[in-house]
């Protein structure tokens, strides 16, 4: 009968529309910023907010003041109790973590950043790479390449080190906006081991990473 | 088979059991705005996130705009109860059941009420939207967007200005023109604005008496309503110049506490093209809004003639013929019409119909008005207000009926036969009142009215007298008489006004004023030798009309003249006083005949062809002749008179000899009676050109006094009975026939009284 068959449809667009599953994934973004990558339902976030307390609470003087420059930042790992500490220490964590900020440059930053200093935002890799003792043993840079995005441009550097023993994988994509006035760090790291247990997982979330620039 | 096929009609909406089948457009047109919705919203979604699938970005949508997921469900709820309700008549009867009492209790609120709750929720409504839409564009609460919008529009103001400015430019051009034509012509009167009442509209009581009748159904139109009949909403006053049609409705105006619309007659009469239509259109809607506020609204329509007609369609005329020509043939008669059968009305007035429905048509307003002014009147009432309309249809309720307008329209004229047939049914113009001369009562109460107002020195009497001596004075004429007398008092150094007055005014009025010409002795003898004839045989014959006056002043168009007036209001005339008639229109040839030995004037013209007309009628067409049948039939189905020839082309012929021996033949012998007559009262006949040669002028009441030998109100007829004084005037007389022969001045001069 037709209003049967209609009744079917009806049926079938409601379904349609509320949807039979959730995102595979968690979206997280700064639209403000221009900034989108993605990562696994299943991982745990660490909030903007979080950050920057524990920032705050951590620092004095003058990365306090540099701590003001964030303009947002965020942190997932697969592991749900992973601490905000964890984040910011160069301590090899057991499970992926992903770190993202966004910050100005100060005035004196815009005019001296050059590609070297880009690298150098975590990790001091060019002295490093001449072979300068900073404590750490085992420096090594796997890939380094440039990288064009459509708001801003940098440089991306996957490097290993050990300390305390335990070898770590970092996977670092450094940008500075066009207008060389703002900068996007994006980092994956893990220790070593987890990194190429996770490598595909982790290689995924560096490619979503996108830049289109604040708007 | 379809039902049209199987001759079942289709049933109303009130007869159904289950609801109406609803088409597929129908059922599925909001899921799909809701769906194209739902994928603009991603579309949106991922445009916003490069990074984002497509299925993620369809089920951050779901996720986040339950809104839309929830009119979706309402709307899939809503089309399985229509479903049900096509399918399940008991669950539609519980609906229909409870809609009827949902309108219920709706109705329980007065129009108006409800007018200005439908007024209030749609602008909240639209308020809302608003506040939505502009909280999307600025991020922000739609409250505090609300705010934030007449700061961005002050800031955009010089921008949009200049934007508003060019597009206005444009369009202002077209738009001025028509909004400045499309004005005037319309006022509105709030009650209280118009100080006339029924009591100041003198001697048409039978019309106020009826329009009193509207007007109370026009306040208490539940009345009427409740026992299943309708309101009659149009009425059309037609009737002569002057009558007071219009001051009637402006006392309507006064009498009702409802606003009173005043149409000008030139409203509709535009330069443009469908102005007018835009006029009748704007009128009504100010009109529905008036009779929503005030429980009801008067409009009139003045000289409604000026709307025009459509012309005639060709073969549809019988019932224009049948409210137009039939008031004119039957309004002289004993309505003997009303005797007979429609079909034989029809085909008696069908010539006539003819005849005129060729001159007529077209002119008036035109273009489209009048069409609109008939939708309008009646036309489909179709409900009103958008949330009765859409929002009500959307629920699947059904609109609800269009309030009751209480219009009452007016409409006056003094030519009924140049309105449009259409304008005239019942429904649009449910009843047409003639408003005619005043009675005389009226006349009477007209004169009293108007003469309260000046100062004068009337008797009761006299009023009386002047009501009876001016049958087919109107409102208007009446005014200006007394206005007249009143220059004339005020000329003679006077403010009150005096009788003479009054009969000089009426004199005025009536003739025009005098040429002022001399006429040498002889021809003056013999014109008041003709008007005395006329005078003595009108006094002595007839009885049912009476002397207003009697002159031999010369005038714009007649030497002379013997004015007779109805003294009462009659309505049927008979063959005794047609036969009178015809005798005192003879009275001038045979008079001047027997006074001038045999002689007559080219004066007698006109007299001869009244009599002629008269005489006519009288054997052809009245009765009143030695024949029954009817001319106007016998010439219609081209038989022959009674007696004439049977061959069919000579019927005509000998018909029209038939008939005018006959009329001849009765000519004759009356103008050998007039010449008795005339014999019999030969010493009245010179004794009255005597007065008149003497006065010039003279009232009825003078002419019959000089006739009977007695006083009268101005000349004293008495002398006249003096032999002596006869043989003066006798003497005058013949010498005057010596001199008419002669051509020379006559030896002997009109004789003085005393």
């Amino acid at each position: 009968m037709r209003s049967g068959r209609i009744l079917g449809m009806c049926v079938i667009l409601s379904l349609v529309l509320t949807g039979c599953g959730e995102s595979s994934k968690l979206y997280p973004a700064s639209k403000a910023d221009g900034v989108f990558f993605s990562v696994p339902k299943s991982w745990h976030g660490l909030s903007n907010a979080a950050l920057n307390k524990y920032e705050k609470k951590s620092s004095e003087g003058e990365s306090n003041s540099r701590q003001s420059l964030v303009r947002w930042q965020v942190a997932y790992s697969t592991d749900s109790k992973i601490k905000v500490s964890q984040v910011f220490s160069l301590k090899p964590v057991k499970s992926p973590l992903v770190f993202v900020r966004v910050r100005d440059l100060t005035g004196s930053e815009t005019n001296d950043f050059s590609y070297n200093s880009l690298r150098n935002v975590i990790v001091p890799i060019t002295q490093l790479s001449e072979g300068a003792d900073l404590g750490v043993a085992d420096f090594k840079i796997l890939e380094d390449g440039e990288v064009v995005e459509k708001g801003a441009r940098g440089v991306q550097s996957i490097y290993s080190f050990s300390i305390d023993g335990t070898d770590q994988t970092f996977n670092q994509t450094v940008l500075m906006s066009n207008d060389r006035s703002t900068l996007y760090i994006f980092m994956v790291r893990c220790a070593t081991k987890c990194y190429t247990k996770n490598k595909k997982v982790m290689e995924e979330i560096v490619k979503s990473y996108t830049v289109r620039g604040a708007k | 088979m379809s039902q049209l096929q199987n001759g079942i009609s289709r049933p109303r909406d009130t007869d159904r059991k289950t609801r109406i089948h609803l088409s597929i457009y129908d059922r599925v047109k909001f899921l799909l705005f809701f769906g194209v919705t739902f994928l603009v919203l991603t579309w949106s979604n991922l445009a916003d996130n490069p990074i984002l699938s497509v299925e993620d970005a369809l089920n951050e949508t779901a996720r986040t705009k339950t809104w839309l997921i929830g009119l979706a469900v309402i709307e899939i709820v809503r089309q399985i109860h229509f479903i049900i309700a096509e399918l399940l008549a008991p669950y539609h009867g519980i609906w229909t059941k409870y809609f009827a009492f949902v309108d219920r209790q709706l109705h329980r609120l007065s129009d108006w009420t409800r007018f200005r709750l439908s007024r209030l929720i749609k602008w909240v409504l639209v308020i809302s939207l608003l506040a939505v839409i502009l909280g999307a564009v600025y991020k922000e609460p739609p409250i505090k967007a609300l705010f934030l919008a007449p700061k961005a529009f002050i800031t955009a103001l010089p921008f949009l200005g200049q934007l508003l400015f060019a597009v206005f430019f444009v369009i202002i051009q077209f738009a001025a023109i028509f909004w400045f034509l499309s004005r005037g012509g319309i006022d509105t009167y709030f009650p209280d604005d118009i100080r006339t009442r029924f009591s100041d509209v003198w001697g048409q009581d039978h019309v106020l008496n009826r329009i009193r009748e509207n007007l109370l159904f026009l306040e208490s139109p539940e009345e009427i309503e409740k026992h299943g009949g309708y309101v009659p909403g149009g009425i059309l006053l037609w009737g002569p110049p002057g009558t007071g049609k219009t001051l009637m409705a402006e006392s309507m105006a006064g009498e009702t506490g409802k606003p009173f619309v005043f149409v000008d007659p030139g409203a509709f009469t535009n330069m443009f093209m469908g102005v007018g239509v835009l006029k009748v259109k704007s009128l009504f809607r100010k009109l529905r809004k008036l009779a929503l506020r005030y429980g009801g609204v008067v409009v009139f329509i003045d000289e409604a003639d000026s709307l025009g007609n459509r012309g005639i369609v060709s073969q549809g005329g019988p019932q224009r013929a049948s409210t137009m020509e039939k008031s004119k043939i039957f309004e002289s008669h004993c309505h003997g019409g009303a005797y007979l059968s429609e079909p034989a009305v029809s085909a008696l007035v069908r010539d006539k119909f003819v005849m005129g429905g060729a001159a007529g048509g077209g002119g008036g307003a035109g273009m489209g008005t009048l069409q609109a002014l008939l939708t309008e009147l009646s036309g489909l009432k179709k409900p009103r207000g958008f949330f009765n309309r859409i929002v009500r249809r959307t629920l699947g309720m059904r609109p609800k009926n269009p309030p009751k307008y209480r219009i009452l329209v007016v409409m006056a004229t003094n030519m009924p036969e140049a309105l449009d047939e259409a304008l005239l049914r019942p429904g649009r113009i449910d009843r047409m009142y003639r408003v005619g001369y005043p009675s005389k009562a009226g006349r009477v109460r007209t004169y009293e009215g108007y003469l309260s107002k000046v100062s004068h020195s009337l008797t009761a009497e006299e009023i009386d007298k002047i009501a009876t001596i001016t049958p087919y004075a109107t409102g208007a004429t009446i005014k200006d008489t007394i206005n007249e007398a009143l220059i004339m008092a005020i000329r003679n150094g006077r403010t009150s006004i005096e009788w003479s007055d009054i009969v000089k005014a009426k004199q005025q009025k009536e003739l025009g004023p005098s040429e002022d010409v001399e006429y040498i002795e002889r021809e003056r003898h013999a014109i008041a030798v003709h008007e005395a004839c006329h005078a003595v045989m009108a006094h002595r014959t007839r009885q049912h009309m009476s002397i207003d006056l009697a002159t031999i002043e010369k005038g714009s168009d007649y030497l002379g003249m013997v004015a007779s007036i109805p003294p009462d209001d009659q309505f049927t005339r008979w063959k005794s006083e047609y036969k009178s008639d015809i005798l005192v229109s003879l009275a001038s040839l045979a008079g001047e005949r027997m006074f001038f030995d045999g002689d007559n004037s080219s004066g007698v013209s006109g007299d001869l062809e009244s009599a002629t007309t008269i005489a006519s009628l009288m054997e052809g067409h009245w009765g009143m002749g030695s024949t029954i049948s009817s001319h106007v039939s016998n010439r219609r189905f081209e038989m022959g008179s009674p007696g004439g020839g049977k061959g069919k082309e000579d019927t005509e012929k000998q018909m029209r000899m038939a008939l005018s021996d006959r009329i001849e033949e009765n000519l004759s012998s009356l103008l050998t009676q007039a010449e008795e007559i005339l014999r019999e009262n030969r010493n009245q006949v010179l004794a009255l050109a005597h007065a008149l040669e003497t006065h010039k002028t003279m009232s009825g009441e003078d002419v019959a006094a000089v006739i009977e030998g007695v006083e009268g109100s101005i000349v004293d007829g008495r002398p006249y009975l003096d032999a002596n004084f006869l043989g003066e005037i006798e003497k005058y007389h013949s010498a005057s026939v010596v001199a008419h022969r002669e051509h020379r001045i006559p030896e002997v001069h009109l004789p003085v009284i005393g």
